[in-house]
């Protein structure tokens, strides 16, 4: 079974690996994002990430699906967490799997770099304040 | 006497993101006319709730895992998700 595109768990590495284990491959690059402690100088006690979920799955495919045309890797799995997490948490997980380095990295690099462009999930960060406040964002491009 | 039907449809725009906070609602529903496009919907919603006017400006639109453009038909029941500005990561 695979790996979730959006949970409400903490997403499982592990799993992920297990997913993408591919002999072919001499090189594993791994992108997590963590909930931070600052934003805009504002002291941030968590985020809570909201999804349309239709559309992030089919995006968060569509992005997978790319970066191994785009860049030659064999292996990429993308996750992406909802609901409220605290700091140091996971968000989001990026797997790519390839037979060197450089097109690991790059793809990799390339893959959170556009699902921050392209997949409807939005955060709402909560400070210390009590004050929340949604991030302005990344318009879709249509 | 000929009687002319007023046929409208009624659909559910779904709020994402800022358009939750900016209307306090999840889901708004709306009853638009025959042959209304995406931007009819759009137009009736700001005026339902004035206070997202601004920010559909900056909104996608989707329906089901499509993203539609402004001249979209829209049919009945049909579930219009709002995409504001993302922001995941």
């Amino acid at each position: 079974m695979s790996h979730p595109y959006l949970t409400t768990e903490n997403p499982d590495l592990f799993a992920l690996l297990e997913e993408t284990a591919d002999d072919r491959c001499g090189a594993l690059a791994v992108f997590g994002g963590t909930v931070r402690l600052d934003n805009d100088g504002k002291k941030v006690t968590a985020i809570d990430y909201s999804a349309y979920e239709p559309l992030a799955v089919r995006a968060l495919q569509e992005i997978e699906q790319e970066a191994i045309k785009r860049f030659g890797v064999q292996q990429c799995r993308l996750t992406h967490r909802t609901g409220k997490i605290g700091l140091g948490e996971l968000s989001v997980l990026v797997v790519v799997r390839a037979g060197h380095r450089p097109e690991a990295f790059e793809a990799a690099r390339w893959a959170i770099d556009t699902l921050k462009e392209r997949v409807p999930v939005w955060k709402q960060e909560h400070y210390a304040d009590g004050s929340t406040e949604y991030l302005k964002g990344t318009e879709i491009k249509q | 006497m000929h009687l002319v039907a007023s046929h409208t449809m009624r659909i559910q725009i779904l709020m994402h993101g800022v358009l939750r906070q900016l209307s306090g609602q999840d889901v708004v529903h709306l009853q638009v006319n025959d042959q209304a496009c995406v931007q009819d919907a759009l137009d009736a919603l700001s005026i339902q709730a004035p206070a997202v006017k601004e920010e559909i400006l900056r909104c996608a639109c989707a329906l089901g895992d499509s993203l539609v453009t402004r001249k979209h038909l829209i049919r009945d029941g049909d579930e219009l998700a709002l995409i504001p500005p993302v922001s995941g990561g």
